[in-house]
């Protein structure tokens, strides 16, 4: 029950002030044991993953999300700024619906 | 033009006939169904712009706090302090049903701001780092609701599309198509049957009239010598 938090060190550390239990990882191995020991421990809970442990686990992530069962996932920013684009759940949803927006430069 | 590989039958014409009629009506509800998830979704996609912009301001304040707090009190100092932070947040998850997809809400019960550390050795930027993560906590937790509910919804939305124009563009042409090709050959072969029994009739008519022709002459034959001596 409650949240619970994947991610690099410092981002880890500003959650924790909110009493979030974490776990520090670095490397995609490191990242895919949290996650999946996450996934088995924490049901009904909110799992919140830096942007960073997304792309490690790019694979193990849609395939959770779609499974739709808890921990239910939210993806944050790493501390240290975003990473380059990424496809934001406005894009995902327009991509669904099947309108693009085009910018007029 | 495609037709389906089956015999031009009465049975098949049957067969086919039902099919359509529930492809047709199967067509219609997935119709429907596509209609709500897009409704879904844009009303979705509303609650996203709000939670997001919340989220990222809320991201920049705590963000910027936190490293404003490390910075005055050191890396390690703000660790041990972490160590002893310890809230109670309640997530409790309920489902709705849209179009037949479970959706998860969740309603998140936050352990309320409380000084968990001695005030001796601890700023006022350590207490703003943690009211300000509290706060993002919050929206987070709001994200979390609203990502897996759009990636549950935007799946069977691409599912649903593709099964609509499987339907409309694949079923339902080569069903048409294949009744039509059916509806010409039985008709051909009606028209067949019905000039074969003409042309037999003819013959059998011909057939009996022959015959009558003859046993008349016959039956001439046989008067004749009787009367003519």
């Amino acid at each position: 029950m409650g949240f619970h938090i994947i991610g690099d060190a410092d981002t880890v550390l500003g959650y924790r002030f909110a009493g979030l239990s974490g776990d520090v990882v670095e490397t995609a191995e490191e990242a895919r044991v949290a996650f999946k020991a996450a996934i088995a421990n924490h049901r009904k809970g909110v799992l919140l993953i830096t942007e960073a442990v997304e792309d490690m686990l790019a694979d193990d992530v849609t395939a959770h999300r779609l499974s739709s069962k808890p921990p239910y996932l939210a993806v944050m920013q790493d501390i240290w700024g975003p990473r380059g684009k990424r496809r934001s759940l406005q894009e995902l949803i327009y991509e669904a619906v099947g309108i693009r927006i085009v910018q007029d430069n | 033009m495609s037709r389906l590989n089956i015999a031009p039958t009465k049975s098949n014409q049957l067969n086919l006939k039902r099919s359509l009629k529930m492809t047709s009506e199967g067509f219609a509800l997935l119709e429907q169904k596509r209609e709500i998830l897009v409704m879904e979704l844009m009303r979705l996609l509303d609650r996203v712009k709000v939670v997001q912009q919340e989220l990222a301001q809320r991201r920049h304040k705590a963000y910027a706090t936190l490293r404003k707090a490390a910075s005055h009190n050191g890396y390690y100092h703000m660790r041990n302090i972490a160590n002893g932070i310890n809230y109670e947040h309640d997530v409790h998850s309920d489902t709705r049903v849209v179009a037949g997809i479970r959706i998860p809400t969740l309603s998140v019960k936050q352990g309320a701001f409380r000084s968990q550390y001695g005030f001796a050795d601890t700023d006022s930027l350590v207490d703003q780092t943690m009211i300000d993560f509290l706060a993002l906590l919050e929206s987070a937790g709001k994200l979390a609701e609203l990502e897996t509910a759009v990636w549950l919804l935007a799946r069977e939305l691409k599912k649903t599309q593709r099964r609509v124009n499987a339907l409309e563009h694949i079923f339902i042409p080569n069903y048409k198509d294949t009744l039509r090709y059916i509806g010409e050959v039985l008709e051909g072969k009606d028209l067949d049957s019905f000039f074969t029994m003409k042309m037999v009739k003819k013959r059998l008519a011909e057939a009996a009239e022959a015959a009558e022709a003859a046993e008349q002459a016959q039956l001439s034959d046989g008067d004749a010598p009787d009367t003519t001596p």
